[in-house]
């Protein structure tokens, strides 16, 4: 990539839209926007209900699967885009879901695999670790173009909730969880 | 100062090397780990120790870099300890299964002493 053309990548603000629904975040497949949004990532995930380790976790697997777009999706390049909406989910359980959108390179997803953990070599660890923290992990091919992945971890129910002969309710916040497939971030 | 030298440092120990990474590792700040790693290696230090005391998260790509400089300290003849794990980086070691194939302790002391 033209130098040029990094900066312009680099100076690339992220969009963020927040609401009732969740967050739609809108970057460039640049790494440096890792870092702000673990953090992004981690703080929804705690004003959800997660505790501090399923906060990190949530936001790792969040981390390996952009590295994963910029790497392989979008071959390092820095001019990509990817959309990540994140919301609540509360059936059957409360937690937290991420779709991840690109528009990069498509491949079939039966053969998005963890390796051979026991063939130990730099490398190819990041689906492994997506899938062994999170619950729920679909990669699917966008119609128009790129990938979409699509993450949810449902929160340890509380001692609390686990003692309650209601357990399993609704979210008392009025948290929603969408029936329908979720819209195109494009 | 160049990044690299803000990031990862570096120091001799008798005949080892030690290396300090401070601050997250991830896709942006593992090269800058990797190049500091390879540099210690270039040396033929009879052992290398990571004190990943002052990293609070790794990624995958951190992990690749410990993994590579394990095969190339191997190569080499000489030891790889890892010691100062904080818990979210034992954490993602566990996940990967690799906390039982790296040395690793609680201290560079103890790496040393070994």
């Amino acid at each position: 990539m033209s130098a040029s053309a990094r900066e312009t990548a680099v100076d690339a603000k992220p969009h963020i839209l927040c609401d009732g629904q969740g967050a739609l975040i809108e970057i460039s497949s640049d790494p440096n926007f890792l870092a702000p949004l673990r953090a992004f990532v981690t703080t929804l995930a705690s004003r959800i209900g997660f505790g501090e380790t399923e906060q990190f976790q949530v936001a790792l697997a969040v981390d390996e699967a952009v590295a994963n777009i910029i790497n392989h999706g979008y071959e390092r390049r820095f001019d990509g885009r990817i959309w990540l909406r994140i919301s609540r989910v509360s059936e059957p359980k409360s937690g937290i879901r991420v779709i991840l959108d690109d528009e990069g390179v498509q491949v079939d997803p039966c053969r998005i695999k963890s390796r051979d953990l026991e063939d130990v070599r730099p490398g190819g660890l990041g689906v492994h670790i997506i899938r062994e923290v999170m619950d729920e992990c679909i990669w699917e091919q966008r119609p128009e173009a790129g990938m979409r992945l699509t993450l949810i971890k449902y929160a340890l129910p509380t001692a609390a909730e686990d003692a309650s002969p209601n357990a399993g309710s609704d979210d008392a916040t009025g948290s929603t969880d969408s029936q329908s497939a979720p819209s195109d971030a494009t | 100062m160049d990044e690299s030298a803000q990031t990862v440092r570096s120091s001799s120990v008798g005949d080892g090397m030690m290396i300090q990474p401070i601050g997250d590792i991830d896709l942006v700040r593992s090269p800058m780990l990797r190049a500091a790693l390879a540099s210690a290696a270039a040396k033929k230090p009879s052992r290398l120790v990571v004190d990943l005391s002052a990293v609070l998260y790794m990624d995958s790509s951190g992990v690749a870099t410990l993994v590579e400089a394990m095969q190339v300290a191997r190569r080499n003849g000489a030891k790889l300890i890892l010691c100062g794990l904080q818990p979210r980086v034992r954490s993602i070691m566990e996940i990967a299964r690799l906390d039982t194939v790296f040395s690793i302790v609680d201290t560079p002391e103890t790496a040393f002493g070994e």
